[in-house]
C-alpha cells in the first residue's frame, strides 16, 4: 500500500479508530491489531512476501530467547551467526544472486572462459533491506547484551512489522522502538496534531515536489544522449530534489503516523542539502541507515582509530556496503566509493566534525563562505547522484561524458525529443524554489513546517495546511513509487 | 482525544468542501466556454479509437475531421459527439469506427480503470451528468477520486492559460512500419495458432454505441458504421460472430462499411491494427474518391472483401 494513494487515505483512519476507540483498555490486543494492520499493509502489495517477515520474525525472536539463556561464548556466537546467515542469506538470494552470477559470468568471459549461467526470475520483496536491518539489529544488541531480549512474541512482531516504517524506514533499533510496545500508549493531542502536520508536509515533498521532478528527470535521464551538456545538469538537479523529496517525504510521513498512534520514531533526514561538507551531509542523509552501518559495521572495524590505512580502509568499506546495500548495480558500488573519496580529506584532516551546528543559527541568511561551502556540497553530492540514478556504469558515463562538452554552457535545452514540447513548466521551477524556503526556514525543526504550530492564529495555521492541501491538489505530478521501495 | 476527533472532522469537512469547489467552479466555467468547434467545410467525422485515427487521414479527405481519440471507449466518445453535434450543426454524416475490440470486456477498462479514467475524466467531466459520474464511481471509486483531483488541477490550468479548445488539431499518424515489430507480431499471433471464439461482452460499451446512434438520429445526421483496416494475423477476430450478433440486433437499420479485409501489403501496417502513414495515405485517398463518388451515401451499406488500394 502507497502513502500516497487512496486506499492509505481509508486504511489509516480504520486502524486509527480501531486502535484508539476500540482496543485501547488492552495492550496485548493493541499490538495484536499493529501486527495484523502491518500485515495487511504489507499483504497489499504481494502477500507471499509475508512469509519472510514472518520467517525473520520466528527466527530472530527464537535466536533473542536462546541468547537468553545462554553463557557459553561459543554458543551465543552460533545463534548470533544464525541470525546473520539466515537474514543475509534471504537478502543476499532475493536482492544479490542475480548480480553475483552475472558479475562471475563477465568476469571469467574477460579471461577467455565462457560460462552459462542461469539467472533466477526474482521479484525483489519491498523494503527487504530495511526490516532486515532492523531485525539484525536486534540479534545483535542481545548478543552484545546491550539490550534484554523480549519474551513477547506479538510486541516483538509488532516492532519487525510496524507498518509506517516496515517498507522504506527509518530503520528502528530495538532499543528505542521495541519497549515503546511494552507499555500502554496514551493519546497526546499535540503529538497527534504534530504527526498530522509532518504527514501533510511529507505528503507535499513526495507528491509536488518528488513526482513532477521524477517527470522531468526521467526523461532528461533516459533520453541522455539528446540533450545539452547544461541540460543533464539540470537533469542530476531535478533528480537530487526527486530522491530527497521522495524518501525524506517517505520518512516524514512514516514518523508523523507513528505519532499518531503514540509512538516516536527518530528522525531520518535533518536538511541534508544545507550541509557546508560531505561529512555533516551525510549526519543528515539517511540517519538511521548511517548510524546502524557506523555502530555495526564502522566501529566494529576499528572507526576512525587506527594508522592511516585502517582509517582509509574502514571508510571505503562502510561506504562501498552502504552503496551496495542500496541496490544489486555497479553504479551504487560506484556511488558508495565516490562518497568516500569525498569523506576521506575531511577524516584524515580531521575536519569531519567541524559543521555540527544548524546551519546559520538565529540568522536568516548563510554567510557568503557558508553559502559557496552549501552549494559545493550539493554539486559534489550531485554529481554522485547521476551514477546513483544511472540504469548501468555505461549510462552513468555517458551521461558525465556529455555533461563535460561544449554545450555545458549553453542555456539548458529541455524539450521533450520525440514531440519538441518544453518539459519542465515555469510553476515547477516556483515550487521548487518554494520549498527551498520553506525548509530554510525551518532549519532548526525536525520537519520543514514543524515550527507552525508557534503561530498562534488558529485561522493562519489552516490557512497553511488548507494552501498545502490545496498545492497537492493542483500541482501534484504523475504518481510514481518510491524509490526507496526498491532497496 | 476529542478535541482532536472535532478538529480533524472539521478540517476535513472544510477541505472537502474546498476541494469540491475547486473541482465544480472550473468545470462549470469550462462547460460553457469549452470549444468543440470545427472548421465551417466539416461535413463528415470519423469518431472512434485509435484504429480509425490511425485510417483516416482527414488533411488526405475533403470536408472529412477525423475526431478519433486512441485508447476512447464509446462512452467518452458520446460526450464528445453530442458537444460537437451541438456546435457544429452543419455535420451530415457520422462515420463510427465499430470493430471487435469494440464489443470486448476490454471495453470496461478502457473507460474507467485507473489509466484511461485518468487520462479521459479530466477532460469530458464537465459534460458528465450524474447518472455519468456515478457509472465510474461505482466501477473504480479510488480511480474516480484521483481523476477528479486531476480534473481541479487540468481545470485551473485550462482557465489561467484561457485554453478552450477541446479538439485537436492534428491527427495521429504511425510512423512507417518497424518490420521485425511487424513480423514478430505475425510470428506471435502464428504461435497462438486458431483463433478461440470468444463471447464476451461489454454492455456498457454497446449501451454508449446505442446512445451514440440515437443521438445522431434526433439530430438528424447520416450514420455509417465502418471497421477499419485490419491485418489478416489479428487475433481480435475471436470474438467475430458476437461481434455480428450484436450488429445485426441493434445497428441492422445503420450503414455499414467493413474495410477489415481490404488487400493492403504488411508495409502498410504499423502492428496488427493499425494502419501506418503510408497505409493511411491509400486508404484516405481512396476514402475521398469514394465519398466524391457516393455524395449522399446512399448506398453505402456494402461489405468491401476484395477491395484492393494502390499503395505506391
Amino acid at each position: 500500500m502507497l502513502f500516497n494513494s487512496i486506499d492509505f487515505a481509508v486504511f489509516l483512519p480504520i486502524v486509527f479508530i480501531l486502535y484508539w476507540f476500540v482496543t485501547q483498555k488492552h495492550l496485548l490486543v493493541q499490538n495484536l491489531l499493529i501486527v495484523f494492520a502491518s500485515y495487511l499493509f504489507y499483504g497489499w502489495w504481494d502477500w507471499r512476501f509475508l512469509l519472510l517477515i514472518f520467517s525473520s520474525t520466528v527466527i530472530d525472536y527464537f535466536v533473542g530467547r536462546g541468547l537468553a539463556k545462554q553463557d557459553i561464548k561459543a554458543r551465543r556466537k552460533a545463534l548470533l551467526w544464525t541470525s546473520i546467515v539466515v537474514n543475509l542469506g534471504i537478502l543476499g538470494v532475493f536482492k544479490y544472486y542475480n548480480f553475483f552470477v552475472d558479475s562471475f559470468v563477465d568476469m571469467f568471459s574477460l579471461f577467455g572462459m565462457q560460462m552459462k549461467a542461469s539467472s533466477l526470475d526474482i521479484i525483489l520483496p519491498v523494503g527487504i533491506s530495511f526490516y532486515t536491518f532492523q531485525t539484525l539489529s536486534y540479534s545483535i544488541d542481545v548478543y552484545k547484551r546491550k539490550l534484554e531480549p523480549t519474551k513477547d512474541f506479538i510486541a516483538f512482531s509488532a516492532f519487525v512489522s510496524f507498518f509506517p516504517q516496515l517498507v522504506a524506514g527509518p530503520i528502528e533499533r530495538a532499543s528505542n522502538l521495541l519497549p515503546q510496545f511494552y507499555k500502554k500508549r496514551e493519546f497526546n493531542y499535540s503529538k497527534a496534531i504534530d504527526g498530522m502536520r509532518q504527514i501533510l508536509w511529507g505528503l507535499f515533498k513526495k507528491i509536488v515536489i518528488a513526482d513532477n521532478c521524477a517527470e522531468y528527470a526521467n526523461i532528461i535521464f533516459n533520453n541522455s544522449a539528446d540533450y545539452s551538456g547544461s541540460a543533464l545538469v539540470f537533469g542530476a538537479v531535478l533528480f537530487a530534489f526527486q530522491i530527497y523529496g521522495d524518501f525524506s517525504g517517505y520518512s516524514d510521513i512514516a514518523i508523523g503516523t507513528s505519532k499518531l498512534f503514540g509512538f516516536n520514531l527518530k528522525q531520518n533526514f535533518n536538511f541534508p542539502y544545507f550541509s557546508r561538507d560531505i561529512a555533516e551531509f551525510w549526519r543528515r542523509w539517511h540517519i538511521s541507515l548511517s548510524s546502524w552501518f557506523r555502530d555495526y559495521l564502522y566501529i566494529p572495524l576499528g572507526g576512525s582509530r587506527g594508522s592511516i590505512s585502517m582509517k582509509v580502509r574502514n571508510t571505503f568499506i562502510i561506504f562501498i556496503v552502504s552503496g551496495f546495500w542500496h541496490g544489486a548495480n555497479w553504479t551504487f558500488v560506484v556511488w558508495g566509493a565516490l562518497n568516500a573519496l569525498y569523506f576521506l580529506p575531511l577524516l584524515l584532516f580531521n575536519k569531519n566534525r567541524v559543521n555540527i551546528d544548524t546551519i546559520a543559527k538565529n540568522r536568516l541568511l548563510p554567510g557568503f563562505k557558508e553559502f559557496i561551502m552549501i552549494l559545493f556540497t550539493f554539486g559534489l553530492t550531485v554529481f554522485a547522484w547521476i551514477f546513483f540514478r544511472a540504469d548501468s556504469m555505461e549510462h552513468a558515463i555517458s551521461y558525465i561524458t556529455n555533461i563535460f562538452s561544449s554545450s555545458l554552457f549553453s542555456i539548458p535545452y529541455i524539450f521533450e525529443p520525440d514531440t519538441g514540447l518544453p518539459i519542465l513548466p515555469k510553476m515547477i521551477l516556483l515550487l521548487i524554489a518554494l520549498f527551498v524556503l520553506v525548509e530554510w526556514l525551518g532549519r532548526d525543526g525536525q520537519y520543514g513546517i514543524s515550527n507552525v504550530v508557534k503561530i498562534r492564529s488558529r485561522v493562519f495555521r489552516w490557512s497553511i495546511y488548507l494552501a498545502i492541501c490545496f498545492m497537492i491538489i493542483l500541482f501534484h505530478g504523475k504518481q510514481q513509487e518510491f524509490i526507496y521501495f526498491q532497496f | 482525544m476529542r478535541q482532536f476527533v472535532k478538529l480533524s472532522l472539521v478540517f476535513s469537512l472544510l477541505l472537502l468542501v474546498l476541494t469540491v469547489l475547486l473541482i465544480e467552479v472550473p468545470e462549470s466555467y469550462l462547460e460553457n466556454r469549452a470549444s468543440f468547434k470545427l472548421p465551417q467545410d466539416s461535413k463528415f467525422i470519423v469518431i472512434g479509437h485509435s484504429h480509425s485515427e490511425c485510417s483516416f487521414n482527414d488533411t488526405l479527405i475533403d470536408d472529412l475531421r477525423n475526431l478519433s481519440g486512441s485508447g476512447e471507449s464509446y462512452f467518452y466518445t458520446y460526450l464528445k459527439t453530442k458537444q460537437v453535434l451541438e456546435q457544429n450543426p452543419l455535420i451530415e454524416t457520422v462515420f463510427i469506427e465499430f470493430t471487435n475490440n469494440q464489443v470486448s470486456p476490454i471495453m470496461d477498462d478502457w473507460t474507467w480503470d485507473d489509466e484511461h479514467m485518468n487520462h479521459r475524466y479530466p477532460k469530458y467531466s464537465p459534460f458528465m451528468n450524474r447518472k455519468e459520474k456515478i457509472t465510474l464511481a461505482s466501477n473504480n471509486f479510488t480511480g474516480f477520486i484521483a481523476s477528479n483531483f486531476k480534473t481541479a488541477k487540468e481545470g485551473v490550468g485550462r482557465i489561467l492559460s484561457k485554453d478552450y479548445q477541446y479538439i485537436r488539431e492534428t491527427p495521429l499518424s504511425k510512423p512507417a512500419s518497424n518490420e521485425h515489430i511487424l513480423d514478430s507480431l505475425i510470428l506471435d499471433a502464428k504461435k497462438k495458432g486458431p483463433l478461440k471464439k470468444d463471447s464476451k461482452l461489454s454492455e456498457v460499451n454497446v449501451d454508449y454505441l446505442r446512445k451514440i446512434v440515437k443521438l445522431c438520429k434526433e439530430n438528424d445526421k447520416n450514420i455509417v458504421l465502418v471497421r477499419s483496416p485490419l491485418h489478416s494475423s489479428y487475433r481480435g477476430y475471436s470474438n467475430e460472430s458476437l461481434y455480428h450478433k450484436i450488429r445485426k440486433k441493434y445497428f441492422s437499420d445503420i450503414n455499414y462499411l467493413d474495410f477489415s479485409s481490404v488487400s493492403l501489403d504488411d508495409s502498410n501496417f504499423y502492428d496488427l491494427e493499425h494502419l501506418n502513414e503510408k497505409g493511411a495515405k491509400a486508404f484516405s485517398l481512396w476514402f475521398d474518391a469514394f465519398l466524391k463518388k457516393n455524395p449522399d451515401l446512399d448506398s453505402v451499406n456494402e461489405v468491401y472483401l476484395d477491395l484492393n488500394l494502390e499503395t505506391n
